[in-house]
């Protein structure tokens, strides 16, 4: 008997002691376990190191399993310093709730309202007109990457958008007995395509109509029409694996020559570059559009209250300055294939001629519009991928009742 | 006070399991009233979240397929089971090998179980170009791409994973099954397919009920061997309430309306259990009051 009370008395104090991390250990939850991520965040861990910080780090695979971990944590009072996510409005429930602290203070100091374009502060900015946010990267999500090899020996040029142009490309990688578009069919892909052609098609005007107002006139206007049209006619022009399929592997058809186009964000380059290929001579890729313009999607670090101070602490505010600083940055996005947050931050020197192309892009004037992810809640943004995953695999659903659905998910009607 | 000591001594282990169980289960149905987003809060919205839900099309597709998979699964894992359990039973050779062979699916898990099926059933990538690389071109597995016969191929992989645990949760009652009762039966001439049918297969009942238990469960926290085979895709066609609820939690920031699905999915669980549990209690009760007699 003694030993039971022994086991349950040591099982106890055990417990509690794992309770009790040190007090200068700056815990950062994150998602980035590949291999190239891991060397980006490790420049930030070391700035970090050397500035005097004691970082610990907490590797979660797959985003929305670190959104379990730290959302559990908060809610349990307990949180870490950071923890990495992408755009979205998570943050906005979170300060309702007081439970983010603003990293106001870097920000200021740092300057990142002047050299930050405006969607992006926006972005990471709370109710209070205060920087919540430190962004580390940026992607455009509208892509479309394609095997140069292919193209040529086709004689097609490169499209510019999803006009004509694009499916008589698709039409002549048929012919020849090729996969003509490598598409990954599920909840969580179908979205690039569908808003690269409804930016295409709607510019800046409609995307804030739909996403933003949400406006029923828009989200049944002949544009979102037309975009639902041009995503149902591309079931013609891939393969029936394509439903569930990962993104990465779909690049890996298109790499290897076995499929001719990825509509993909600009991350899929990693996967391009990681096969042997180069932009610009293996590869192409472009912005679809007469006009490039790009949605914003941004890695960021959020920085959660720590129990008993009302502010940012110190080493929260020395990580975020790091993260801001634009020399860093250069550094951080150079082994991600990303493009630094800052315009005043130089292109990293391994940047090829896809990530040229979104940097550009970037950097002009009001190219650049808000993630949908920053204008509509998690649920509606998951209800709208639930009806166009459908709309994707179910070829007799009329583009009248995607439309409806998408109409009910976004809360128009 | 009788048995003071060990009373003390459970008495932990019964507190935890109070407030860890039943205090979660309160808290969840709790939390089914309020107008939770992304953080549980207090907000009481009454049966809000329970009409939102049932007016989801995604959730009675998940409600549909969890029948589907309820039948099909626990039905067929019974059926195959006790098939490999009387095949096993026959004194076969390397029985032993034949055992593990069979069980040996139970021991993998249901993401590994689900990723090996999405590559056989991959039209790209397992059968089907398997058949046509060997020059059979016409040949089409289109199974897991169908949204009508998705669900049947999770039906599958879960039969293929959970059969060998019947099998052996079965051949153990096969094998307490008393000499005489086949000596009888030898003597009867009975034929041994209606013996295994009409008087084996009822003095199995109480592993039968065990083994409708454990896959009953199975089916109602099914969330893994469909995140890994489909996804819940093509569109919606293999959704489950499990993912449903886990979606809503995590990645939808609606506790509220996870919280409901999870309620639902509680009464689901009681509904399954409690038939099975009365009966055997009233089997139990019937059986000590015909010794007495």
């Amino acid at each position: 008997m003694r030993t039971v009370y022994l086991a349950g008395v040591s099982a106890l104090v055990l417990g509690l002691a794992g309770n009790l991390a040190v007090a200068d250990d700056f815990e950062v939850i994150h998602h980035y376990t590949s291999q190239t991520e891991a060397e980006a965040l490790k420049v930030i861990a070391d700035k970090f190191t050397e500035a005097g910080g004691t970082w610990v780090d907490n590797a979660v695979a797959g985003p929305p399993n670190t959104r379990r971990v730290y959302t559990t944590q908060m809610q349990a009072g307990q949180p870490s310093q950071a923890y990495s996510t992408v755009t979205n409005r998570d943050h906005l429930d979170f300060i309702d709730q007081g439970m983010l602290t603003d990293i106001d203070a870097a920000a200021t100091s740092g300057n990142w309202r002047e050299n930050m374009p405006q969607p992006l502060v926006d972005a990471i900015s709370g109710p209070d007109g205060k920087i919540y946010i430190a962004p580390m990267a940026l992607y455009t999500p509208n892509f479309v990457f394609y095997n140069k090899g292919v193209f040529d020996s086709l004689g097609i040029a490169e499209p510019v958008g999803f006009g004509d142009d694009f499916f008589a490309a698709l039409d002549a990688v048929k012919a020849d007995g090729l996969i003509p578009l490598a598409f990954s069919g599920d909840a969580f892909n179908i979205r690039f395509p569908f808003e690269a052609i409804l930016l295409e098609k709607g510019g800046p005007d409609v995307w804030d109509q739909v996403w933003n107002q949400r406006s029923d006139a828009a989200i049944r206007s002949d544009v979102v029409r037309s975009a639902f049209e041009t995503l149902g006619r591309l079931r013609d022009y891939t393969d029936e694996g394509n439903i569930g399929r990962a993104w990465n592997l779909s690049a890996n058809l298109v790499s290897s020559g076995e499929a001719a186009v990825q509509i993909m964000g600009s991350w899929a380059d990693g996967e391009y570059r990681a096969a042997g290929l180069v932009a610009g001579t293996d590869f192409g890729c472009f912005i679809p559009g007469e006009r490039d313009y790009v949605q914003l999607h941004s890695d960021v670090m959020v920085f959660p209250k720590q129990p008993g101070s009302d502010g940012p602490t110190e080493d929260q505010l020395k990580l975020a300055s790091i993260i801001g600083d634009p020399a860093v940055e250069t550094l951080y996005v150079a082994p991600r294939g990303a493009l630094p947050v800052r315009r005043d931050a130089a292109l990293p020197d391994n940047a090829d001629a896809c990530l040229k192309i979104g940097y550009d892009a970037f950097n002009a004037d009001g190219n650049l519009v808000p993630n949908p992810r920053s204008l509509i809640t998690q649920q509606q943004d998951g209800e709208y991928r639930d009806i166009v995953n459908e709309f994707w695999a179910n070829p007799e659903m009329s583009v009248d009742e995607v439309i409806d659905g998408f109409a009910y998910a976004l809360g128009a009607s | 006070m009788k048995n003071l000591s060990a009373k003390i001594a459970l008495a932990p282990t019964a507190l935890v399991a109070l407030v860890v169980f039943v205090g979660c289960i309160a808290w969840t149905v709790g939390l089914s009233f309020t107008g939770s987003r992304s953080i549980p809060e207090f907000s009481f919205v009454g049966f809000e979240q329970y009409v939102a839900l049932f007016g989801s099309p995604r959730w009675l597709v998940s409600l549909r397929n969890m029948a589907i998979l309820g039948i099909g699964f626990v039905g067929g894992c019974l059926v195959l089971g006790y098939l490999l359990a009387i095949f096993i039973d026959q004194k076969v050779r390397a029985e032993s090998t034949l055992r593990t062979i069979f069980l040996y699916p139970y021991a993998l898990s249901y993401i590994v179980t689900g990723f090996a099926w999405q590559w056989f059933l991959n039209p790209q990538l397992g059968l089907q170009k398997f058949m046509q690389d060997l020059g059979w071109t016409d040949f089409t597995f289109r199974l897991l791409i169908d949204r009508n016969l998705a669900i049947y191929t999770i039906v599958a992989a879960a039969i293929w994973h959970g059969a060998g645990l019947v099998m052996a949760l079965v051949l153990a009652g096969l094998r307490g099954i008393d000499e005489d009762i086949w000596k009888a039966i030898n003597i009867e001439g009975i034929p041994k397919w209606r013996a295994y049918l009409s008087i084996i297969l009822p003095m199995l009942g109480p592993s039968f009920a065990t083994c409708i238990l454990l896959l009953a469960f199975g089916v109602i926290r099914n969330y893994d061997l469909v995140v890994a085979m489909t996804g819940g895709g093509p569109g919606s066609a293999t959704e489950v309430p499990a993912k449903f609820v886990m979606d809503y939690l995590f990645e939808r920031q609606n506790v509220g309306l996870a919280s409901a699905g999870a309620t639902i999915l509680i009464l689901t669980v009681v509904a399954v259990a409690a038939p099975i549990w009365y009966a055997r209690h009233w089997q139990t009760r019937r059986a000590a009051s015909a010794s007495k007699g």
